[in-house]
């Protein structure tokens, strides 16, 4: 938040992510307009809103002009979490005046409006069914005098005034937007077959809110959005030279950490790339034992496996440690579905338990997760610089997975844009051929500023754990698949 | 000040902010004999009784200008509406007044037409609230 708005009285919504983009609430004093389609999610975030604000011992009044029906409102609103009824009526009042708009024209309804708020010693004013009020003016002068009279309420007695409006029923042109001190628009549409919802701050009178979409949610919980992830995480560069100064951390395969002479630096950001099973992410989960058994701390974050089944797949390869780190509370494992995510969501929750956490070490498990939840692919690169910077900043040492389409062959592509840049080290998998066997394979492709062992080693899972072996000392073009052919594709997509 | 009629129809003053349902509850309750008048706030109802009485009151807890509560409160403390049965109709049952004296019943919204034609039943039935030592309908 700048000086410059700091300093200005606003009404926080209390709403998560909300205040973020708004710079800290609703500038005291003002009207703004909160538009879009029908199930957008207007009444709720303006409910949700009320009833934070009668939870910090405010009073809200809630004005209804030919809208929903208080009994339905209410009973939509029950099941969700922010809802006391407790601050009904006392702390959130409804009422709804389109009788007296009826009766009176706009004038009338300024009134109501007036006399309510003084009645109730109201901060926070909701006028649900702005188009009636529109509909119901003779004029547009009329219509801009109703504007002009709220503007007067508001500034004369500090309050925040939303005026919710179905942007479907309104005209292309909206003259009040020039007049109120805010806009918010909210949308509802389908991207790739999924239901999104986003608020877009269109204006702000005095602040300099989070332009763009953001996500929005509407569950039990009520409103909440998510500011874009890219504006709030990465915003300062963590210094390379830091990574490149850092201490090694080994990942307890002497075969592995010989080849890295030593390990991966502190902090850096490390690639498993290579096709499925290949062991990318068992190798992963090796590299956080080993950070377990030395007293850190680490989190796993994955997309595809569950925290039950990748302990006994641990266990299973001589990885006990995975399970002590859990029991001991020094290990987090997280799953996430990514086609039900939401990307912003999916990072700042990456972020936050690495934070709550304060882990060392996190191995995020097919990082293309995150793509899966997006809401547009174009912003991929720019939300994984944005991660990939926070966790920098973090000084968390983070290896993360990616898969290859192709199983084996002389094709080696990251279908991951916007990681490559800040990614110090890079790892690949591959399955090859060797004496009528398919084996595992493991060569580093990159290590930053350092001197790794290039060669290509067979990677085998034991039960006593993972092993590196120098299968293939007299063969040549291994990763390339030598004197295969690349295999058609089996997803094309 | 008119009697409240002529106790072939019994009246009664509906009382609700929200634009229709008024109206709709008036069809029906004309439509099984009452007599019946409407108010879209507590004052505009405070108005009307200052001229004549009705047998019910049927009214909403949350509306401009002046509430169902404060219209209750006003009405009990008035000698001439002691006969008067109130009927709070409310969305949020807890949101209704928390002086039990203030009402007769709370019909919780939405409510269909039968739960509405008893309760006034019933409470129509009931003793005259100054002869009453029981609990009244509620």
């Amino acid at each position: 938040m700048s000086d410059r708005t700091r300093d200005i009285p606003r009404l926080a919504t209390g709403i998560d992510g909300l205040d973020t983009i708004l710079e800290g609430g609703l500038p005291n004093g003002g009207v703004y307009i909160v538009q879009g389609p029908p199930g957008a999610g207007k009444t709720i975030l303006a409910n949700h809103v009320c009833f934070n604000h009668a939870a910090a011992g405010q009073r809200a009044l809630y004005v209804t002009v030919l809208a929903e029906s208080h009994a339905r409102m209410l009973a939509h609103l029950r099941r969700m979490a922010f809802f006391d009824p407790g601050a009904v009526p006392d702390r959130v009042y409804y009422v709804g005046a389109f009788s007296a708009l009826e009766e009176g024209g706009l004038e009338a309804l300024t009134t109501l409006i007036r006399n309510e708020l003084h009645r109730l010693s109201a901060r926070l004013l909701v006028v649900d069914g702005l188009v009636s009020a529109r509909e119901s003016a003779r004029s547009d002068r009329e219509f801009n005098k109703f504007i002009h009279g709220l503007q007067l309420i508001a500034a004369s007695v500090g309050s925040v005034v939303l005026l919710l409006t179905n942007t479907q029923r309104m005209a292309a042109h909206f003259p009040e937007h020039t007049m109120v001190d805010g806009v918010l628009h909210l949308t509802d549409e389908l991207t790739n077959l999924r239901p999104l919802r986003h608020l877009q701050v269109l204006k702000l009178r005095g602040s300099a809110p989070v332009r763009g979409l953001h996500t929005v949610k509407i569950s039990d919980r009520g409103f909440e959005v998510r500011p874009r992830l890219e504006t709030r995480f990465g915003l300062t560069t963590f210094p390379e030279e830091a990574v490149a100064k850092g201490s090694k951390l080994a990942f307890g395969i002497p075969e592995f950490d010989a080849m890295l002479h030593g390990g991966v630096r502190a902090g850096s950001l490390t690639m498993l790339v290579g096709s499925s099973g290949s062991g990318k992410s068992l190798f992963g989960m090796q590299f956080l034992a080993d950070g377990i058994r030395h007293g850190e701390r680490a989190v796993y974050f994955g997309f595809y496996e569950r925290p039950d089944a990748m302990v006994a797949k641990c266990d299973r390869v001589g990885n006990g440690w995975i399970r002590k780190g859990v029991e001991q509370g020094s290990a987090v494992l997280l799953w996430r579905r990514p086609v039900e995510g939401i990307v912003d969501e999916l990072g700042e929750s990456l972020i936050a338990a690495v934070r709550r956490n304060k882990a060392t070490r996190l191995v995020i498990d097919g990082i293309n997760g995150f793509e899966l939840a997006a809401d547009f692919r174009e912003r991929m690169s720019d939300v994984y610089t944005a991660i990939a910077q926070e966790l920098e900043a973090l000084g968390v040492t983070t290896l993360y997975t990616v898969e290859m389409r192709s199983l084996y062959g002389p094709r080696v592509d990251v279908p991951i844009n916007g990681l490559s840049a800040a990614t110090q080290n890079i790892v690949l998998f591959r399955h090859v051929e060797h004496r009528a066997q398919l084996l595992r394979a493991l060569a580093i492709l990159k290590v930053r500023d350092s001197d790794y062992d290039p060669r290509v080693r067979e990677l085998r899972f034991t039960d006593e754990g993972i092993r590196l072996l120098d299968t293939f000392e007299n063969e040549s073009q291994l990763i390339v698949g030598g004197g295969f052919a690349e295999p058609v594709d089996p997803d094309p997509r | 000040m008119t009697p409240p009629n002529d106790h072939t129809r019994p009246t009664i003053l509906i009382v609700d902010d929200e634009y229709g349902l008024g109206e709709m509850l008036r069809e029906l309750l004309v439509d099984v004999g009452y007599e019946v008048s409407l108010a879209i706030n507590g004052y505009r109802a405070l108005v009307q009784l200052q001229n004549r009485t009705f047998d019910v009151l049927l009214t909403d807890v949350m509306m401009p200008v002046m509430g169902g509560p404060e219209l209750a409160r006003a009405l009990r403390a008035d000698p001439r509406h002691q006969h008067l049965r109130i009927l709070f109709m409310t969305a949020l049952l807890s949101a209704g007044p928390s002086d039990e004296r203030l009402y007769d019943a709370i019909l919780e919204k939405p409510f269909t037409p039968e739960h509405l034609l008893a309760t006034l039943e019933a409470v129509r039935g009931l003793n005259p609230r100054h002869d009453s030592s029981e609990p009244s309908h509620r």
